[in-house]
Order: C-alpha cells, then sequence, then structure tokens
C-alpha cells in the first residue's frame, strides 16, 4: 500500500494536466469533431472541478459575510465571485451523467480528477454538517495562510485553463464544430479570468506546508513497512486522542495509555541518541536533547498521579494495541538497552525524523489530554480511592470523608484534576507544536510547488470575434 | 527502604478473597509498579510503566462487573521503591500479581459460575499475565 495522497501531492499533478492541455490546444490541431468536442467537454469539466473545490474551500458559513461585507478580504471576494462566474458558464452536472461518461485520457481531464480528489480529501475532515471530523480542519483550512494559499492556486489553475479558452475554440472551429454550439459551451470568459486572476494575487503565491501535508482523514495503517505502520499508528492515536475531547463518556484508561505512550516514545527518542531513558535535564545536553528529557519527565508524572484514577468507561482497546504495536516497534527502531541498530546513514536520518515527529504528535496529545482531563473532572466522570486523599483533602467533603472510612471509591477531587492538568502543561512545549498537519511525521524541507504553473505559456492567446 | 513491603503484602495476600480481593491485589501491585519506576535507574526498559498499565486495564475489567458503586475496595500503597532494593520489589511485585491471578482462577473455577464471570476472569488473567512477564523483563 502506498502512502495516501496529500493536498501537495494532487493539486501539482492538477497544474501539470492543466499547463499540458492549454500548451496542447495553442499548438496542435484536433484531427477530428469528436476529438474537439471531447476537448470541450474536458475542458468545462476542468472548470466545474475548479468551481467546486472552489466552494469546498471557502467556509459555507462565512459566505454571506463575505458577499455582504463592504470591505471583504480582497482574494475571498475574487473566490466568491469567481465560483459564481463558473457555476453560470459551466453549470454543474447531475450524477446520473457523470456515472455513465465514459473516462477521458486528456490532461484536463486529468486535471479535474486530481482537482476532486483534493476535493474529496479536504471533504473526508468534515462531517455532514460541516463539524470538523478531524484536528486539521481548523488547524489547516482555519488557518488563513492555509486558505489564502489554496485559493491562490485555484486561481492560478483557473486563469491558466481560461487562458486556453480561445484556443479550444478555434480548434474545434477547425475541426468543424458549429460556432453557435462553440459559442455556447465556450462563452466569453474575459470576467471570469480577470478574477481568477485577482484570486490568485499579484508576485508568487502564498504557499502553506500544512496544506501541503494535510491527507484524507482515517488512513488505513500501512504495516508492509515499519516505519509507515509506526507512522500511521501515531497518527491514529492522535485522532483518537482529539476525539476522546469531544466524546461524551472518556476513559482514564485511553489518557493512561497516551500517558505511558509519551513515556515509551520519549525514553526511545533518547536512546535513539545514544542517551538512557534515566538521562537528567540538568546534565550538559543540547537544547532539543534536553526538552525530550523535560517532557519524558512530565510524561512519567503524568502517569503516576493517573494511576489511582478510575472512571466508569473502559479504554479503547484499539488505542491500547496501537501502543503495543508502536512500543514493538521502538524496540526494533531504538532498543532501550544493548547497542542500537546499524543503519545506513540515510535511513537513520529518516528514522530520527519520525522519532521527532512522533515526539510532536505527543505534544499535541498532551494537550487534548489535558483539556479531557480537566472536562471529565468538571463531569463529576473521575473516581480515585478514597482512602488514598489526605485528610486535608476530604474534610471539606462529607461523601468523600465516608468514602475514605469506609473503603470507596470518591470523586477526584478538583485540586487532583487540577495538579493533574498542570502535570499535562509540562508536556507539550510553551509554543506551538512544529505539528499541526496531519503528515507531521512526513516532513518536507520545502513545500511541494512545481514550476507547472509558473511555465504557463506567456503569449496572449489569440482574440476570438465575439 | 522495599523490604518494609514485605509484611503488608503478607497480609493482604493471606487476607484476599472474592474479586474484591483480586482488585485489590492487582492495585497493590500496578501501585508498587508505579512507585518503583519513579527510582531513576529502576525501569529502565519501561517493563513497569507497561505492566501498571495492564494492572489498570485488568482493574476497570473488574470493577465493569460490580453492581454496586458503593462497593469497599481497600487500596493499597505499599510506598517508595529504591533502586537498591529492585530485583526483591519486583519480586514482591510478580508475588502480588501471582497470588491475584491465582485467587481469580478459583473464583472462576466453580462448579456454578456463571458463563460471563468465566470470560471476563479469562480477560483479566490474561491482563495480569502480560503484567508479570513485563514486570519481571519476560519476554513480551
Amino acid at each position: 500500500m502506498s502512502a495516501p495522497a496529500t493536498y501537495g501531492d494532487l493539486m501539482p499533478r492538477a497544474a501539470m494536466g492543466i499547463t499540458g492541455g492549454v500548451m496542447w490546444v495553442q499548438n496542435f490541431p484536433a484531427e477530428r469533431k469528436e476529438f474537439a468536442n471531447r476537448a470541450i467537454d474536458d475542458f468545462r469539466d476542468a472548470l466545474r472541478a475548479l468551481a467546486e473545490h472552489t466552494r469546498v474551500l471557502l467556509d459555507q458559513r462565512r459566505l454571506a459575510g463575505i458577499t455582504a461585507s463592504g470591505a471583504p478580504d480582497p482574494r475571498e471576494r475574487a473566490a466568491v465571485a469567481l465560483g459564481r462566474l463558473l457555476y453560470e458558464a459551466v453549470g454543474t452536472v447531475p450524477p446520473w451523467l457523470k456515472a455513465t461518461a465514459r473516462p477521458s485520457a486528456s490532461p484536463w481531464a486529468g486535471a479535474a480528477r486530481c482537482v476532486r480528489a483534493a476535493s474529496d480529501l479536504v471533504a473526508t475532515h468534515a462531517d455532514v454538517t460541516g463539524a470538523p471530523r478531524t484536528p486539521d480542519l481548523d488547524a489547516v483550512l482555519g488557518d488563513p495562510v492555509a486558505r489564502q494559499a489554496a485559493l491562490a492556486e485555484v486561481g492560478d489553475l483557473a486563469a491558466t485553463l481560461l487562458s486556453g479558452a480561445d484556443h479550444l475554440a478555434l480548434r474545434a472551429m477547425q475541426a468543424g464544430v458549429a460556432w453557435g454550439e462553440i459559442r455556447r459551451l465556450v462563452p466569453d470568459l474575459g470576467e471570469t479570468r480577470a478574477y481568477a486572476r485577482d484570486l490568485a494575487g499579484p508576485g508568487s503565491l502564498p504557499a502553506s506546508r500544512n496544506l501541503d501535508d494535510l491527507t484524507v482523514a482515517h488512513t488505513p495503517i500501512r504495516t508492509e513497512e515499519p516505519a509507515a505502520e509506526f507512522a500511521d499508528r501515531m497518527l491514529r492515536l492522535r485522532q483518537h486522542a482529539w476525539e476522546h475531547t469531544r466524546s461524551a463518556h472518556p476513559s482514564v484508561d485511553d489518557l493512561k495509555t497516551y500517558a505511558t505512550l509519551g513515556i515509551a516514545i520519549h525514553a526511545h527518542a533518547l536512546a535513539f541518541h545514544g542517551l538512557p531513558p534515566a538521562a537528567r535535564a540538568d546534565e550538559p545536553l543540547p537544547r532539543q536533547l534536553a526538552s525530550l528529557v523535560d517532557r519524558g519527565r512530565a510524561w512519567q508524572q503524568v502517569s503516576r498521579a493517573l494511576f489511582a484514577w478510575r472512571s466508569a468507561q473502559p479504554g479503547d482497546p484499539v488505542a491500547a494495541e496501537d501502543l503495543t504495536r508502536i512500543s514493538a516497534l521502538l524496540r526494533t527502531f531504538a532498543p532501550l538497552t544493548g547497542d542500537q541498530p546499524e543503519l545506513a546513514p540515510g535511513d537513520r536520518q529518516h528514522l530520527g525524523q519520525v522519532i521527532a515527529g512522533a515526539a510532536a504528535v505527543t505534544a499535541d496529545i498532551g494537550r487534548w489530554n489535558q483539556e479531557t482531563a480537566t472536562r471529565m473532572g468538571q463531569a463529576h466522570q473521575i473516581y480515585v480511592p478514597a482512602c488514598t486523599l489526605t485528610g486535608a483533602q476530604v474534610t471539606n467533603d462529607h461523601s468523600l470523608t465516608q468514602a475514605k472510612l469506609a473503603d470507596r471509591l470518591g470523586l477526584a477531587p478538583t485540586e487532583l484534576v487540577e495538579a493533574a492538568a498542570g502535570l499535562y502543561g509540562l508536556t507539550a512545549p510553551k509554543k506551538g507544536s512544529a505539528l499541526l498537519g496531519a503528515g507531521g511525521l512526513t516532513l518536507r524541507a520545502e513545500p511541494l510547488r512545481t514550476g507547472a504553473v509558473a511555465a504557463a505559456p506567456s503569449r496572449d492567446p489569440i482574440q476570438r470575434s465575439t | 527502604m522495599t523490604m518494609t513491603w514485605t509484611a503488608p503484602v503478607a497480609v493482604l495476600t493471606a487476607e484476599a478473597t472474592g474479586w474484591h480481593g483480586v482488585w485489590t491485589l492487582a492495585y497493590a501491585a500496578g501501585q508498587a509498579a508505579v512507585n518503583l519506576s519513579a527510582a531513576p535507574g529502576a525501569d529502565d526498559d519501561l517493563g513497569l510503566t507497561f505492566a501498571a498499565l495492564d494492572v489498570s486495564y485488568a482493574l476497570t475489567e473488574l470493577e465493569s462487573a460490580w453492581t454496586d458503586a458503593a462497593v469497599a475496595v481497600p487500596a493499597v500503597d505499599l510506598g517508595p521503591g529504591s533502586l537498591a532494593d529492585r530485583d526483591a520489589a519486583v519480586a514482591i511485585i510478580d508475588g502480588l500479581l501471582a497470588a491475584a491471578e491465582l485467587l481469580a482462577i478459583e473464583l472462576a473455577s466453580g462448579p456454578d459460575v456463571p458463563a460471563p464471570v468465566v470470560l471476563r476472569a479469562g480477560r483479566v488473567l490474561a491482563l495480569l499475565g502480560s503484567a508479570r512477564a513485563k514486570a519481571t523483563g519476560g519476554v513480551w
């Protein structure tokens, strides 16, 4: 199983397809009328895909505000106008026609498929009401930088595609398609093209690495390659920890699973760098390693604080299984005792990135677990054996005093939950983690931008008579 | 320091009866594993940390059968452990878990034990066995 496609994989492929199609109609005639008709269909389909993608990128709840605002964001205003004009020009296709349409192998059809795949990719992060299904919807698409980058890219693609409209009309006429039919299917799109250029904006396009790394929600676990399996299971645990913050009945067993995960990740990360799990933060260590030691220690404190906690809900077996498998993989990647495995420099660098990404994931998990524990405390969902509480902790609570005397479980006192929440605060760096997108385990040095869009034909399209 | 664990553990093991006794033995073992893992150098392979997690899962399995939330469950904390007595402390933890296993087997082996109880006992035994393997450095 290959790695799941990311947004940054799909959109450059769409750009290459659009550019390839434009260059084709500029330089080669359509030999037969049906070829010209197919090119027109694919052109319109690519525009339709871009219109749909614009709608996906724009938060539908903000549409009314954007259109009513006296001073909206220029790019968002252009996106709304572009979407409207594209829908007017090419409309929509009923699903039954899509299902029966013969697949086309043209570059424009390929581009439309890539854009639609990107739309579907984004859509997997939201439910039918538009509410997020993953932490990445808000973290990536809620980020104005990422949204601006995505919209600019759509504008760039649309402007490039529309630059081929005149050549397409010429080639269709040369192939014998009736002029009236051409005018109906490829109308004057000058205003649309102007909005597309507004959407792309001046200068180089903005870019967002988090957006490029965005992949589909709930990816399957790739078990055939250990590093990939490790990364996939870490992402599943991250997703589960986020869902836990919204669950009506979270479990303290899951919190304990995550605490053990945090300990294991940091201990093995230290082992990977040649340090024992008992390394002390006050030893002279590079800043990054000292941070690993500190955060590993914080997870240990969290784990100890949680042991006595009980809740009515059992833990999620999938999270427990993921932890078991991750622990087994870590013991082969970076064993805690004995010699470290001999690795080629490239493999070692890749493994180091994967383990560093996992440590960054635990920072997200720590923040979400803190939220979950606080909420569970407020909802009276955490119990502790009352005999483990001090007299000062029970003296003002009659039910806790009775529980302590009778060796029963009692509701966890507020100060106990607050203390644990404070410990969770130590498991995450003060600033935002290096990971916001789902692809945080596949760190990239550069955003995936190709030169395809920049290589769009520079000469103006020929003018059509109206 | 860990040798102060011996006497209370002997009392616990001798006095434990019923499923609540299994809970008390398992809790004491898990808390002892947590305490020992806090000593620097005592849990370099993280076996004690993972054993404590398995014990927590086993406790939840046992609690799932409780019909009365006001049940009395003495939770025993044996106190801090030390690296110097690590082997003896691990043996005590292993002994507590073994005692919990034996008691669970005894409780699930009667002629009139309902099937759900037997099945739950099987799950608890699997978790306690896993915890023992991890705490004692066995294969896991």
